[in-house]
């Protein structure tokens, strides 16, 4: 349904009024491809500062990419006119991370969920109040609650109105930029429970951002593992947990607490995080790698196919899987 | 950090070089004749003269090499001469500049030795009579005119109207240091406290709102928990971040220091450069305005560069 | 609504509505309730001190002291009032403006706030006043250029503030025009701190005009203004005090009342807006 190809992304760096430095380019997102099936959950991994918030915003032309081209259902958005663009919009949507900072706050609930209608089309009163309150209780907020303002809300319900906004005119797509990780725990579950039972009832194709490894497990069938910039990993859920190829993600995976089992090894990464402005020539994981070569410092590894349904950049892997 | 203070410096020029721009344009688009209200408005001039005097004073030629000649000469000192007094601008302004600046710098010493120490002792008292009190009359001294008070203070000690024993300070007048030290110090006191009073209210404020929030703050918290003795955490602590806030504070005032000069000055017939200008503009002496107006905005843009430095030299996120 | 309720909750508030009410009133209806003509001299009878016929006294014309008190504050108010509203309207304009779209423009408006704040508002009075006359009118705009640089700077700080909000991001990402986005998810969150200067401007305005009639360079004679009074009566403190009294005293309680009202306006939208993250 979603087929991202090539999308690019950097930002100049302003090199301030009295300095002479060269100006720098961040690559906020480098060379990303991908694909999304109907229906599925799409997780993207990464930690903060790896691109995964640029990549949503540029799957929603929020900010347009350098390069690239991003097909929804065949056509491509970038650079698509205004018109057909707007006509799009309605069927891609977002949950946002912050539930303090993603509803106006000088709006009742009512109208932020109806907002998208009175963008879109003209429909009567009637049939707007009967909409919100039908989104309100598939995402069970009580119908009493319709002209309060965000503020009368807890960070849990605040979610909830957002989810409701985003379902408003029946999107096909819905991007979860890490719509649990502002909420306390138990909290988090009942809203992936209620995202879960809302993708089967509508058959909703989500991507799952997060930088929380164990939160996107539960939810998602893919997973694409982000690293500055790139994607390292893209493998099914069960085969990510189970066989992480690599270093990057079995690192990351390792480092998740874990009560039940018995004190493990940790992989801890040395060497220090490379400046997303001067990225190293190679891979970009290479300064921290345990396992790297001469060629890792010098190439850019791939993602290339491992056969079972899941892609690694890396090049341990190369010449027909050497297992790390 | 020197670059930030050349920064600051390069604003300074800059906005110098337009305000004088200004000042220069503003004469030259005003509706009236210049020449003819030198000559004098009553007598129907002689054509001769008037075209004589518009020869020398360089007003047949185009704005653009007016604006040359004006500028070199300013640069040099030379503002021209005013039409009333029939002396140089920069002479006229030279000896009463300085009396200006002192009434304004005595005011600013004095509202901070006012306005610190209370807003920050009503800080430490919040919510008791003595705050209230003092946050009242802080709110009075924002809004009671400068004139206002002046005249409040001249009627209070100079008319005798409630017969203290004292003796009546006088109200007006200006009599140099040299002449007699004294006579100085007792004309300067109450325009300055007048100017220093409206000023210290809004320190005052900023002092207490500022401390409020220091005092709230997690890292007062910490000391304490520390162990530090109360008035080591509030003297060493509170009070140094309280006060970037309030250079700020200061930093805008000085607009308001420069117009209160203008009303005080007024008010006690204190010689300075805004009476000056005040008779200048009544008497349509355009060289006189052009050149207090640049001298007033030039020495506001230059406290205001002040200002900024010191903030940038108090607060490392400024620069 | 709720903020009204709050209003009415705080000191501030109900003792500036109790100066500001009467205040207004007497605007509108000052002239009316004058109980002589402000205008008539009768200097036979030039600074007395206050009868039945006139309770505040008269001045050194022998006109009516309460009569021109009540006229004479028409001007400041006029002055005040609208030059704020225009000041509010265009640095609203360009303040949003210069936070939405950013880039050059943006640093242009910025620069050109930024010399319009270089001269003590006294002084441009002054310049403009000496340039093109005194007057109502002229006095309007002076406040109007001179306040618009306070107005400017907040809405561009605010606007810069809420443009990054996801709530903001969420409209455009569903389709929302640019003019939607302004005046449904920025305007009404960059109000408050608007608000609250729109009260502060217009005691500051009240203060100049007043400083400027003071000196003899606003509201031009005969026509009455509070600072003008209190200019004129500088000669006479020692013969009849209430003469600069009286309007000292209305002067101050209106600028008073002002700054209160300005006050509680920051007391009750300032913690909500807190509230609301």
């Amino acid at each position: 349904m979603l087929d991202v190809r090539n999308v690019t992304k950097t930002f100049p760096v302003k090199g301030g009024m009295f300095s002479s430095s060269k100006k720098g380019v961040v690559h906020a997102v480098d060379n990303v491809s991908f694909q999304v099936e109907k229906g599925e959950t799409f997780g993207l991994v990464g930690e903060s500062g790896c691109g995964k918030s640029t990549l949503s915003r540029t799957l929603l032309q929020l900010i347009p990419p350098d390069s690239g081209e991003i097909y929804m259902d065949g056509k491509n958005l970038v650079d698509m006119p205004k018109k057909e663009l707007r006509r799009q919009r309605e069927q891609m949507r977002m949950v946002f991370q912050k539930p303090f900072y993603s509803l106006n706050p000088r709006r009742t609930v009512r109208e932020i969920i109806s907002a998208p209608m009175m963008i879109h089309r003209h429909y009567t009163k009637r049939e707007m109040q009967a909409e919100v309150e039908r989104l309100m209780d598939l995402v069970g907020l009580s119908r009493s609650y319709i002209d309060r303002y965000p503020h009368e809300f807890s960070g849990g319900q605040r979610q909830r109105i957002g989810i409701a906004r985003a379902l408003c005119l029946k999107p096909k797509l819905i991007i979860c930029d890490e719509p649990v990780s502002a909420l306390d725990v138990s909290i988090q579950a009942q809203i992936l429970n209620l995202l879960k039972d809302l993708q089967k009832k509508f058959d909703l194709t989500y991507i799952f951002i997060s930088h929380n490894l164990s939160v996107v497990k539960h939810m998602s069938d893919h997973i694409a593992v982000m690293y500055l910039g790139s994607l390292v990993e893209v493998a099914p859920g069960a085969e990510l947990y189970q066989k992480a190829r690599h270093p990057y993600t079995q690192a990351l995976l390792s480092a998740i607490p874990d009560p039940g089992a018995k004190k493990k090894d940790r992989i801890i990464l040395t060497g220090d995080i490379p400046s997303p402005v001067n990225p190293p020539k190679g891979c970009r994981f290479c300064t921290r790698c345990a396992y790297a070569t001469d060629r890792c410092r010098q190439e850019r590894p791939e993602l290339k196919e491992m056969g079972d349904g899941s892609k690694v950049a890396c090049f341990l892997y190369d010449k027909g899987g050497e297992n790390a | 950090m020197t670059k930030f203070i050349l920064k600051r410096c390069g604003i300074a020029v800059i906005l110098l070089l337009i305000v004088s721009t200004i000042v220069f344009l503003l004469v030259h688009i005003m509706p009236g004749d210049p020449v003819l209200l030198m000559l004098g408005t009553d007598s129907s001039p002689d054509p001769k003269a008037v075209e004589t005097l518009r020869q020398e004073l360089g007003l047949n030629n185009p704005l653009v090499v007016q604006y040359k000649d004006w500028m070199f000469h300013a640069l040099q000192g030379n503002l021209g001469n005013s039409y009333s007094e029939k002396i140089p601008v920069m002479q006229s302004i030279s000896s009463r500049l300085p009396r200006t600046l002192e009434l304004a710098a005595v005011s600013l010493v004095l509202a901070c030795l006012i306005g610190l120490p209370l807003g920050v002792l009503s800080a430490l008292r919040r919510g008791k009579v003595s705050d209230l009190v003092m946050t009242t009359g802080a709110s009075l001294g924002t809004s009671i005119p400068v004139y206002v008070l002046g005249y409040l203070l001249i009627i209070v000690f100079s008319l005798n109207v409630f017969h203290w024993g004292i003796q009546p300070l006088p109200s007006s007048g200006y009599v140099d240091v040299s002449k007699s030290v004294a006579g100085h110090f007792q004309r300067l006191l109450m325009p300055a406290v007048t100017l220093a009073l409206g000023l210290a209210a809004s320190i005052m404020r900023m002092t207490r709102s500022s401390m409020l929030e220091a005092l709230s703050g997690e890292s007062v918290r910490a000391l304490r928990a520390k162990g530090l003795p109360e008035h080591v955490v509030i003297v060493r602590h509170v009070i140094r971040n309280a006060f970037i806030p309030v250079v700020t504070v200061i930093g805008l005032q000085m607009g308001n220091l420069i117009g209160g000069t203008v009303l005080c000055e007024t008010v006690f017939n204190w010689p300075g450069l805004s009476t000056l200008l005040v008779k200048a503009i009544n008497q349509r002496d355009y060289p006189l305005i052009q050149g207090c107006i640049l001298i007033m905005s030039a020495v506001f843009i230059l406290t205001n560069m002040v200002v900024d430095i010191i903030y940038g030299l108090l607060d490392p996120r400024a620069r | 609504m709720e903020i009204l309720k709050r209003c009415m909750k705080n000191k501030k508030f109900v003792f500036s509505i109790f100066v500001l009410v009467p205040l207004i009133f007497i605007v509108l209806f000052g002239p009316m309730l004058a109980p002589n003509d402000p205008l008539a001299m009768n200097t036979a009878n030039a600074l007395a001190h206050s009868s039945s016929r006139y309770p505040f006294g008269t001045d050194e014309f022998g006109r009516c002291i309460l009569s021109r008190l009540l006229v004479g504050i028409r001007p400041s108010m006029t002055v005040s009032l609208l030059g704020t509203a225009g000041a509010f309207i265009s640095g609203l304009i360009l303040g949003i403006i210069a936070g939405y779209v950013g880039g050059k423009v943006g640093d242009v408006i910025m620069r050109l706030v930024d010399v319009v704040l270089c001269f003590p508002p006294i002084l441009l009075a002054m310049m403009v006043v000496c340039m093109w006359g005194a007057g109502v009118r002229n006095l309007t705009v002076v406040v109007a250029i001179l306040y618009t640089p306070h107005f400017t700077r907040i809405a561009y700080s605010s606007t810069i503030k809420v443009r990054n909000m996801e709530y903001v991001e969420n409209e455009i990402s569903v389709g929302a025009n640019t003019l939607r986005v302004l005046s449904d998810s920025i305007f009404p969150n960059i109000l408050s701190p608007l608000v609250i200067q729109i009260s502060l401007t217009i005691s500051n305005a009240i203060l100049l005009e007043s400083g400027l009639s003071f000196l003899g360079l606003g509201v031009q004679p005969p026509d009455p203004s509070w600072g003008q009074m209190i200019g004129d009566a500088r000669n006479y403190l020692s013969v009849n005090l209430m003469y600069t009294v009286w309007p000292s005293f209305f002067l101050s309680l209106t600028i008073l009342a002002t700054n209160l009202m300005g006050d509680a306006l920051r007391d009750v939208l300032d913690p909500k807006l807190k509230e609301s993250f």
